[in-house]
């Protein structure tokens, strides 16, 4: 039986597609039979992420209603074989998704894959409780930024008042992604560091991403920074999927280690 | 410590530390009890098959250490002729 991880934020725009796209393929190459599953209704992204856009024939509402068949809509990402992708249905109606439908789904994802991700969309849109319901685990996703820390702190409180899992007073386990990290500011004190971050939010560290331009010609592309070895936030992705398929990865303090090369060499300079 | 150490402004990440230690401590007591609305919507319906009711208020409070749920069930005018 697989583990269903919900990807949630509080507040939109902090990277969760970004980090969907990123373990999934990270899962994948550790050879974990892994599937991805936009739940973003209205707003899909994941399959521009993923560069997969022209190969969306049928998405989750095709599945739940019936229409087509799971293993006719799962689309297979050609640059890794342990991976599938399933779409998001760009109607703006969405209520399209049911608690019964949607278990329907992710249980007969379950008997097939390992990892099973949810890229959820805000916590403040419709749909977030589906996206959460049936989670073994939530992936928060954070920026070193105020609103983005105060409204994921309402996102796990939601989680922890209407998930199944806690409903049935059982624990969803919870972990913080804090993305987007410019270590410059985080040395000068100017940018929340992750320890401030993890006395304040209380959850478990599963990993720290830095900002990294590199994410942009990613999205152009449609070729996820993982793939880029020349990328900090690739490395980043790399090692918490590493953690999440159970390896101990030690944690990188990407907070001050960036300048190290170009200190040294001024050093030189006046040796 | 420099002499003007006491002077030096925060830095801004300490604000903004302090502020959101302020700021989810209020949230999250504001958030304690997120099945109020189906719980008036509950006691309402319960009420209803005995009297005809205008409003459910439901306040929260803090007596010391005990949080108590105060409900108000506030009745329609008698509507006798
Ligand atoms: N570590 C990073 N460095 C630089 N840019 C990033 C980083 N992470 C995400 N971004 C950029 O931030 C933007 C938002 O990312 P993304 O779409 O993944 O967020 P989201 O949480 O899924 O948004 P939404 O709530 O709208 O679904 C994108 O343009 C993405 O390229
Ligand atoms: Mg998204």
């Amino acid at each position: 039986m697989g583990i269903i991880f919900s990807i949630i934020s509080g507040k939109g725009g902090v990277g969760k597609t970004t980090t969907a796209a990123n373990l999934a393929i990270g899962t994948a190459m550790q050879g974990k039979k892994t599937v991805v599953v936009d739940f973003d209704i209205g707003q899909r992204n994941l399959d521009m992420i993923l560069g997969l856009e022209n190969r969306v024939v049928y998405d989750i509402t095709h599945v739940m209603d019936g229409d087509v068949r799971l293993r006719q809509a799962l689309i297979p990402f050609k640059k890794n074989e342990n991976l599938y992708f399933l779409a998001a249905s760009q109607t703006k109606d969405k209520t399209v998704l049911s608690k019964e439908k949607v278990e329907k789904v992710l249980s007969e994802l379950k008997k097939e894959f390992e990892y099973i991700f949810i890229d959820a969309p805000a916590g403040i849109e419709s749909g977030f409780e589906h996206a959460v319901y049936f989670a073994d685990a939530v992936i928060v996703v954070v920026n070193p930024e105020v609103s983005s820390i105060r409204d994921s702190d309402r996102a796990i409180g939601i989680v922890d008042a209407k998930s199944k899992k806690s409903q049935e007073g059982k624990r969803v386990a919870k972990y913080l992604i804090i993305n987007r990290i410019n270590p410059d500011l985080v040395q000068k004190g100017e940018m929340l560091s992750s320890e401030d971050i993890l006395d304040i939010l209380e959850i478990d560290l599963l990993g720290k991403v830095p900002e990294d331009q590199i994410i942009i010609e990613a999205s152009n592309t449609g070729h996820p920074v993982i793939l880029n070895e020349k990328s900090e936030a690739g490395r980043a992705f790399e090692r918490i999927s590493r953690r999440l398929c159970g390896e101990e990865v030690p944690f990188v303090d990407i907070e001050s280690v960036k300048h190290s090369g170009l200190l040294k060499s001024i050093k030189k300079m006046f040796q | 410590m420099s002499l003007f150490g006491s002077f030096k402004k925060k830095k801004s990440a300490q604000r903004a530390k302090d502020r959101l230690n302020v700021a989810i401590t209020l949230d999250r007591d504001s958030n304690l009890y997120p099945y109020l609305d189906e719980l008036k919507i509950e006691i309402m319906q319960i009420v209803q098959k005995y009297s005809k009711i205008r409003d459910v208020r439901i306040n929260k409070e803090k007596v010391d250490d005990q949080d108590i749920l105060d409900i108000e069930i506030v009745l329609e005018e008698s509507t006798k002729t």
